[in-house]
Formats: structure tokens, C-alpha cells, sequence
């Protein structure tokens, strides 16, 4: 993997939801800064595992990247071209190159499509193995490369267990042949003996394609696993950016910090003694974020010039950046 | 000291459509006072129905439960629902899951906390009133006088789950069972969650029984364990016995498919995760033998096939630690990778 060679790109992004005027005659409240000014890197081949909380954006984020919500700032580039403003028509090029990975395979699958026409639909949409028996054949190459067997596509969606389903997602998101695919909470909704195979199977197609991911999942412990670098959210902000390895192991922002001690570690000798820093209080309204750093109302290490300035990403050491005064005041 | 809760070959059906299915067969456990018992399993190995069926909670039109929970001296499988109304909540409190789904939406928190008090005792409604805020304060409800006025809707998600706890803890209950009490919840508040349960615990002096398939909570707060696969029980130990010997195939399994938080390897060096292959059986359609075999990287062909392993000490020295396994685990192959 070669840093410096950036696939996608967000530059200063927002996503906001206006809140919807509580009267005919009455304006907006305001809006919900779902995402809320994050720069971004994301380099070709890596994985980059995005973590949060519920509410702070994260997912927001993942779609906007593909632009499946609009984002209402900023901008995204994906590999050198800014497609913030893109026509549909030229959109749809793009698409191909770009794919999803969703939580609930059940609900993200259309229930009276075979999964076999699941898997095709993306190439008879993009136009690819044009004609019934290549697109057939290149079907059953894609159950085969996710670990199905291709005897089963005329099978239906809840004929299957969820693991198998997810891995009929991922089928389909493969089906374009993407360069990029965001995959939002890809285990969070399977039983702990499934998640592995899943992960392993996410991993290993990343390898053998030469994939880009986009990791979005609360949790920190299979982010670990598969990430290369970690991206750490609150409040519609990315916090800490680096090396998953330093990301986990030396976070270097406070709620990276209570996030990592929250995560309960499966070892009894290690749990017991481990110092667990509970964050007081509930993440703050996203319509209404506090002054300053937005972690401050929480944040067990705030001090003076927390209200006043909202902190940037800034390097600490030379794994990581974090957007805290601690390690300078900036903002 | 005897046991707070004794439950003996249990045993529940839910007659369906497609047939019989048998999602507990034969659980035996005792929660002993003010201990910690988890029960640990992944979705439909029958660990929620256990409970439900010990609190004769299962919708009777459909359900057949057989064997046997003794709380407190006091049969409660096949007892009628009045007498287990003065049990649950008085004798043992639960925590659901999804606190948005148990909570009433359009009653006040101050109001369901009352309805949770009176069931058990006649009083004012201004002692219930005092009582009820009181209570909110000991979940660490910020403001409780002000909050017993607020509708779920209106509290966070964490918020709604120490209101549950509250609601269960009104009848001052001996033991308490969490089902997924903090599954629905994120990491950083599970952590305020797991604190105050254990807080409470200590002051309260009850037992707890966490219901999970979380085996990262269960390191954490746990006593003893049980490990439930397809209705039964396959292994159970004290905490660091289970998880510094995991004796039954699938318990070595589920740990060692866990990635780690604290594993100083990046993502590129790491192995791939350890899988068990398949899936859980059917309960309507379990195997003869042993229901783990299909998946078992151990099994010895013909016995498992066909004949069911008893859970049976895994060695003469450790007499509470139990699988149920023909397999055995010798000194020979300690789990490798020790975790």
C-alpha cells in the first residue's frame, strides 16, 4: 500500500438535515449537523475504519462519501474528480466504481428477487456480461469468490441464515468491480460466530481485489481487525485520525480515550483491573453542539480555552492526528 | 448457603407450525445469593426462554415447559399467574433489552415506577411519589423529582434503561435478571450501566443473572458461567476457569473468534479470525447425538452421533467446572494462542 496515492476525499464536508418548521408561519429550529466540517483521506487499498457512537454521524458520512445523501458543504473528490456537484448521468459512471455494504442483509435485499437476480441486477444496470448466460456465468462466479454455493441463486433471500445473506450483499456490491466500498455496520446485526467468518471473508476480498474500504462500525474491537488506519467521530467531527495500532493502543483524545477503556476486553484478569473511564452525562444535541470543543461538556480533562476555541486536527506524534487543545490550543 | 434460585431439568417447547421446536432441553443452574451468574449464548440457543420460562413469562397457549425452578423455597414452573405476580418483581426483577419497547409510551416514568411500587404494596400516593424519585436518583438520574414527569421519548437511550432498572429494583427484588440489558446500548454508556449495576448490587446484596452473548461484558462482571448452545447447557465454570480452559469445542470456538482490542498487531499482521463453520441446528429438527457435532473440529464420529454428552467434570480436581463433551481436553493441548 502506497500512502499518498488518495482515492476519496472530503474537504471540509457537512451534512445537514433541516429540522421541519414546527408551524406554517414559523421558521426552521434549525438543523441537525449530522456531519459537520470533516477533512478526510482515504488512501487506494487501505482500510479505514470509522467508529463512533450512535448519532455521531458516522454512517451520515459513509453515504455522503458516495453520495447517497447530498452533502450540503464542502466537498468530495473520488480518485482526483470532484463529484460534489455531479450531473446524474456522469454520476452513474462513477457508481459503478463504488459500492455499499449495508448492516441488515434482510432489509437491504429485495424479498421476491431471487438472491441470483440480487447479484445480477448491479450488472444489468451498469451494463456488464451483457446477455443471460455470461451474466449467468459471471453470477455464479461472484457466489463462488463470497463463499456460496451458486447452486442455491434461485433461492430467496429468507431461505437464508444471516451470515449467508450478508454474504449475498457483499456479492452484489462486488458486482460492478468497485474500487471503493463503504461497508456500514457489516456485522453488527450477526451472531458472534458469524462475524468472524464475515470479517474474514471482507478481509481476505480486499487483498485478492486490491479493495478500498470504508469500515463503519461501533465497534472498536473488529475495526482493529481490519483496519489500517481508524477515524474516531463525536458529534459530527472526526476527533482523532492514525494508525490503528496508535489509534487503539495510545489514543491521544479524551473521548478516544473513554471510548477504548469502554470496549470490554474478553480476557477475565485483564477486564477486572482494567480502568474503565465512564463519561458522565448523554452526547449532546446534534442540532445544537456545544461552543468550542464539543467533547467539553463530557470531556473528564476539559480546561480553559475548551468553550472558546474549537479545536483542528492536529499531528501528535508521528502516527496520528487529534482535535484537542491538550496537545496545543489551536482554533 | 442454599441457593436463591434452583433450576432442574428444565425444559420448554413452542408447538409451531413446522413442528415441535425444542429450545430448551434440560437446563439445571442455582444462582447463589448476591453472586453473579451469566448465561452466555448466541441468538436462539435458548438462554432469553430459560429465563422467560423460570417467570412464566412464554404465552401458555403455545409453550410447554417441563422441570423445575425453585426460588427461595417455592416452586414457580406450573404455578398460577397470581402467584407468580407477587414473584416477579417482589422476589426477582427483570431487565429487558430494548428499554423503548418495555417502557409504556404514554405513561410518565414517575407514573410506571408508581404502578411497579403499589403492585406490591399498599401506599400514599406521596410516600409512592417520594419513593419513586428516590429511586430515579439511585439509577443516577440527574433532577428525579423534575424526571418522574418525562416520557420515554423524551430520555436517551441509556436514560430509559436506568428508568427499567429503577422499575425493576421498586420491589426491592432478591435476585435481578438483565437479558441483553445493555446490547442496545453504546460501548461508553454500557460502561455507566454495567457501574451501576454492580454498585447496586453491592448495596443491595441481590443476585444477578446476566443474560449475553457478549463475552467481553461477561469477563468483566461475572462469577460464574454458563455456556448455551441449541437449548442446553455445554460448559460451565467459574469466570477465569471457563476462559483460561475452555473445555467444550464450542466455547474454545466462540473466544477464540473474537478480535481483540488489546492485540498489539496491526490489521496487515493479524491472522484471520478463528470460524466455526455452519450454523446452529434447528430446534425443530435438533440432531440425535450431540447438537454441536455438525461444527465440532473434535468429534469422535460415531459416539457423538448418536448419543448426547452429559455435562460431566472436565477433570477430577475441578469439580464445578463442567462440559458436556466426549472430547477431552487434556494438559497436552492447553487452548493454544492463550489468550
Amino acid at each position: 500500500m502506497t500512502q499518498g496515492d488518495v482515492l476519496v476525499r472530503a474537504k471540509s464536508l457537512e451534512v445537514h438535515f433541516p429540522l421541519p418548521a414546527p408551524g406554517p408561519f414559523r421558521s426552521s429550529p434549525g438543523a441537525v449537523r449530522a456531519v459537520d466540517g470533516v477533512d478526510l483521506e482515504i488512501f487506494r487499498g487501505e482500510t479505514l475504519g470509522l467508529v463512533g457512537e450512535s448519532g455521531c454521524g458516522k454512517s451520515t458520512l459513509g453515504n455522503a462519501l458516495l453520495r447517497l445523501v447530498e452533502p450540503t458543504g464542502g466537498a468530495v473528490e473520488f480518485d482526483g474528480t470532484d463529484v460534489t456537484g455531479m450531473p446524474a448521468r456522469e454520476l452513474r459512471a462513477l457508481r459503478r466504481r463504488t459500492a455499499m455494504v449495508f448492516q441488515d442483509p434482510f432489509a437491504s435485499l429485495d424479498p421476491r428477487f431471487t438472491v441470483g437476480e440480487s447479484i445480477g441486477e448491479p450488472l444489468v444496470i451498469h451494463g456488464l456480461h451483457r446477455g443471460r448466460e455470461r451474466r449467468r456465468a459471471r453470477v455464479s462466479e461472484l457466489m463462488e469468490i463470497v463463499g456460496l454455493n451458486p447452486d442455491l441463486r434461485n433461492r430467496y433471500p429468507h431461505e437464508f441464515s444471516g451470515g449467508q445473506r450478508q454474504r449475498v450483499g457483499i456479492a452484489r456490491a462486488l458486482a460492478g468491480e468497485p474500487d471503493f466500498i463503504v461497508c456500514d455496520e457489516p456485522i453488527a446485526s450477526l451472531d458472534v460466530s458469524v462475524q468472524a467468518q464475515v470479517v474474514n471473508l471482507l478481509v481476505r476480498l480486499q487483498r485478492e481485489l486490491g479493495l478500498t474500504y470504508l469500515f463503519v462500525s461501533h465497534d472498536l474491537a473488529a475495526v482493529r481487525q481490519v483496519a489500517d488506519r481508524v477515524a474516531v467521530m463525536y458529534l459530527g467531527r472526526v476527533v482523532e485520525i492514525g494508525d490503528g495500532v496508535a489509534v487503539g493502543d495510545e489514543p491521544q483524545h479524551p473521548y478516544t480515550e473513554a471510548l477504548v477503556s469502554a470496549v470490554p476486553v474478553p480476557v477475565p484478569e485483564r477486564e477486572r483491573v482494567r480502568e474503565r473511564i465512564v463519561l458522565q452525562g448523554d452526547i449532546p444535541s446534534p442540532t445544537n453542539p456545544p461552543s468550542g470543543c464539543r467533547f467539553r461538556t463530557r470531556c473528564p480533562r476539559v480546561f480553559e480555552p475548551c468553550p472558546d476555541h474549537d479545536p483542528v486536527l492536529q499531528p501528535v506524534g508521528s502516527r496520528q492526528e487529534a482535535a484537542c487543545h491538550l496537545h496545543g490550543v489551536t482554533g | 448457603m442454599s441457593p436463591v434460585l434452583s433450576v432442574r431439568d428444565l425444559r420448554v417447547a413452542f408447538r409451531t407450525g413446522g413442528g415441535l421446536a425444542r429450545v430448551v432441553n434440560g437446563v439445571d443452574f442455582d444462582v447463589e445469593p448476591g453472586e453473579t451468574l451469566a448465561i452466555v449464548g448466541e441468538s436462539g440457543s435458548g438462554k432469553s426462554v430459560t429465563s422467560l420460562a423460570v417467570l412464566g413469562l412464554l404465552p401458555q397457549a403455545v409453550t410447554e415447559v417441563h422441570g423445575s425452578a425453585v426460588f427461595d423455597g417455592d416452586e414457580l414452573i406450573g404455578r398460577s399467574e397470581e402467584h407468580l405476580r407477587r414473584v416477579r418483581g417482589a422476589g426477582i426483577g427483570m431487565v429487558f433489552q430494548d428499554p423503548m419497547t418495555s417502557l409504556n409510551p404514554v405513561l410518565t416514568v414517575g407514573r410506571q415506577i408508581a404502578e411497579a411500587l403499589q403492585a406490591h404494596e399498599k401506599a400514599s400516593d406521596r410516600a409512592v411519589r417520594t419513593r419513586a424519585a428516590e429511586l430515579l436518583g439511585e439509577v443516577g438520574i440527574p433532577d428525579p423529582q423534575g424526571r418522574l414527569r418525562a416520557y420515554p421519548h423524551q430520555l436517551s437511550g441509556g436514560m430509559r434503561q436506568r428508568v427499567m432498572i429503577a422499575i425493576a429494583l421498586a420491589g426491592n427484588p432478591q435476585v435481578l435478571i438483565a437479558d441483553e440489558a445493555t446490547t442496545a446500548l453504546d460501548v461508553t454508556v454500557q460502561a455507566q450501566i454495567l457501574e451501576l449495576i454492580e454498585r447496586l448490587q453491592g448495596e443491595h446484596g441481590m443476585a444477578v443473572v446476566w443474560i449475553t452473548h457478549d463475552l467481553g461484558v461477561v469477563a468483566g462482571i461475572a462469577d460464574h458461567v454458563i455456556v448455551m448452545y441449541a437449548g442446553r447447557c455445554v460448559e460451565e465454570a467459574a469466570v477465569d476457569d471457563l476462559y483460561s480452559r475452555p473445555s467444550h469445542p464450542y466455547t474454545r470456538g466462540l473466544l477464540s473468534s473474537l478480535p481483540l482490542l488489546d492485540d498489539p498487531r496491526s490489521a496487515r499482521e493479524r491472522d484471520p479470525l478463528t470460524t466455526m463453520p455452519g450454523l446452529p441446528p434447528d430446534p425443530v429438527a435438533l440432531p440425535e447425538g450431540c447438537a454441536f457435532y455438525p461444527r465440532c473440529a473434535y468429534r469422535l464420529d460415531d459416539r457423538c452421533k448418536t448419543e448426547v454428552p452429559p455435562l460431566a467434570p472436565v477433570a477430577a480436581a475441578a469439580e464445578n467446572h463442567r462440559a458436556a463433551t466426549f472430547y477431552r481436553i487434556d494438559a497436552a493441548d492447553e487452548p493454544e494462542g492463550q489468550r
